[in-house]
């Protein structure tokens, strides 16, 4: 299959990838530029572990085309720390406990980075909503609502 | 994921010209939530996406009090719940956006896609290696229907939850090919059978979604129930909307979606309801005339029984509501 060129931009950084047109942006991130960060879960867009941020909002990179995402800003989880200084929600996860097998944490953690930039308090139920499409089989979610409850902005 | 070619339009008539030259080879890109896991499970075949979210005017929101709301079909969920004019004059619509999938999928999904969502269908919706083991079925090019064992034909389930609050706001499309263009009510826009659900031919696109002025006068609710109330496809979504005066109900507006292989606007119960006023009688019968309009499938997520009760249970609910108000 025929390859093309295309311009993406991934935690402010822009790269130059040749993908084919099947290509999702999920593969392009793991595959291409080796930020393992980004998991596969179901493939299907149905569990919420390829989570990204496109310009800000959480999207499943499993079933987004690379070429579509050429203009947008990505950011996956590998942006989220400032080099070994952690982001408080990274913090936060870690101090209570809401990380267990780790696989659903990329995605639960860009998910609710946008979910603490848009609403200034998420209220437990606010929370509840945002992260219901990432699925986590280990933590029973408490321990995750707990910690981004104690980093409302 | 199979192979295929990607095209990515920048004009409506650069869309228009695209879909013209490839005809039935062809799947429009909106959102891709639903239309690329159809891919990978290889429950489609065409060869080519065109990605019309490139097409400035596809993504267009814009309002005036004549002639009421005009969105283009890839203005996102998201946007359509974000909305300041939506969500003034619309709520209905801004609630049943807010009820499809979660987060992520409200972020990618288009009001056009959801608008031409293809049905649903426990069996239909499963893998290529899933589909080795079994004889196919209508929706897959065979004879036979696993879920209405003596069915003629696809019973797949119609199941976007917009389609609900668009019916009874009265909305319309706009929908395109090279050199023309129609006005179709999406009241009409469905056929009913699982294998083809709409009436949108190869060439077309909805290219713009209208909802006339909201009225004066109206209570309206909307709610979907599904097993999970996050992520899942609807037992049932329901729409209604109830012109009142001080007295009783002049007139209403009733639509469901994911009950049956098409949207219902519920015409009989409608026309009982008005000039009633509202009680328990009254509501009882209501429910006996909308539970016989809306024929409802076993499939997806819940029998008919249980689909029989949400649908009961949700119009007592927004009846409740609405008259609480």
């Amino acid at each position: 299959m025929e390859k093309k060129l295309i311009e993406i931009s991934v935690n402010g950084e822009r790269h130059e990838v040749a993908v084919k047109a099947n290509d999702t942006l999920l593969e392009v991130l793991r595959d291409r530029l080796g930020l393992m960060g980004t998991k596969e879960g179901c493939s299907v867009g149905e569990c919420g572990a390829c989570t990204v941020l496109s310009n800000g909002n959480p999207i499943l990179s499993c079933i987004t085309m690379a070429m579509d995402a050429a203009d947008s800003e990505i950011m996956t989880i590998e942006g989220m720390s400032d080099g070994d200084a952690l982001d408080p929600l990274q913090e936060a996860f870690i101090e209570h406990g809401a990380v267990q097998c780790g696989f659903c944490t990329p995605g639960m953690l860009l998910t609710a980075k946008e979910l603490v930039e848009r609403e200034n308090r998420p209220t437990t139920k606010q929370i509840k909503e945002a992260i219901s499409g990432n699925f986590c089989r280990c933590t029973g979610y408490v321990k995750i609502i707990e910690a981004i409850q104690a980093v409302r902005k | 994921m199979p192979r295929l070619d990607y095209q990515e339009p920048r004009t409506t008539g650069e869309l228009l010209e695209l879909l013209e030259a490839l005809g039935e080879d062809c799947t429009i890109l909106a959102g891709g939530t639903d239309v690329v896991p159809m891919w990978k499970r290889r429950n489609t075949s065409a060869g080519h996406l065109v990605n019309i979210k490139k097409i400035p005017q596809l993504k267009e929101v814009s309002y005036d009090e004549e002639n009421g709301l005009s969105i283009g079909p890839a203005v996102t969920l998201r946007e359509i719940i974000n909305d300041p004019v939506v969500s003034m004059r619309y709520p209905l619509l801004a609630k049943a956006a807010r009820s499809v999938g979660f987060n992520q999928l409200r972020n990618m999904g288009t009001l056009g896609g959801n608008i031409c969502l293809d049905s649903k269908c426990t069996y239909f919706n499963q893998s290529a290696f899933w589909w080795k083991s079994r004889r196919n079925c209508f929706k897959r090019g065979g004879d036979t229907c696993y879920v209405v064992k003596a069915g003629k034909g696809c019973h797949a389930l119609s199941a976007a939850d917009t389609v609900p609050a668009l019916i009874s706001l009265g909305a319309e499309l706009i929908i395109q090919k090279r050199g023309q263009e129609r006005r179709t009510p999406v009241e009409t826009f469905y056929t009913g059978d699982g294998g083809k659900p709409h009436l949108l031919d190869k060439k077309e696109v909805v290219t713009a979604i209208l909802i006339p002025p909201s009225g004066r006068g109206w209570r309206e609710g909307f709610m979907k129930k599904s097993p999970r109330g996050s992520v899942d496809f609807a037992i049932a979504s329901l729409s209604l909307r109830l012109k009142t005066n001080g007295k009783g109900i002049d007139d209403a507006r009733i639509a469901l979606n994911s009950v049956s292989s098409k949207p219902i606007r519920a015409r009989k119960t409608e026309r009982y309801l008005k000039g009633k006023t509202i009680s328990h009688p009254t509501v009882r019968e209501a429910v006996r005339l909308l539970l016989k309009e809306s024929t409802p499938l076993s499939m997806v997520g819940a029998s008919a029984l249980v689909r029989g009760h949400t649908i009961e249970a949700v119009f007592v609910d927004l009846i409740d509501m609405i008259t609480d108000e």
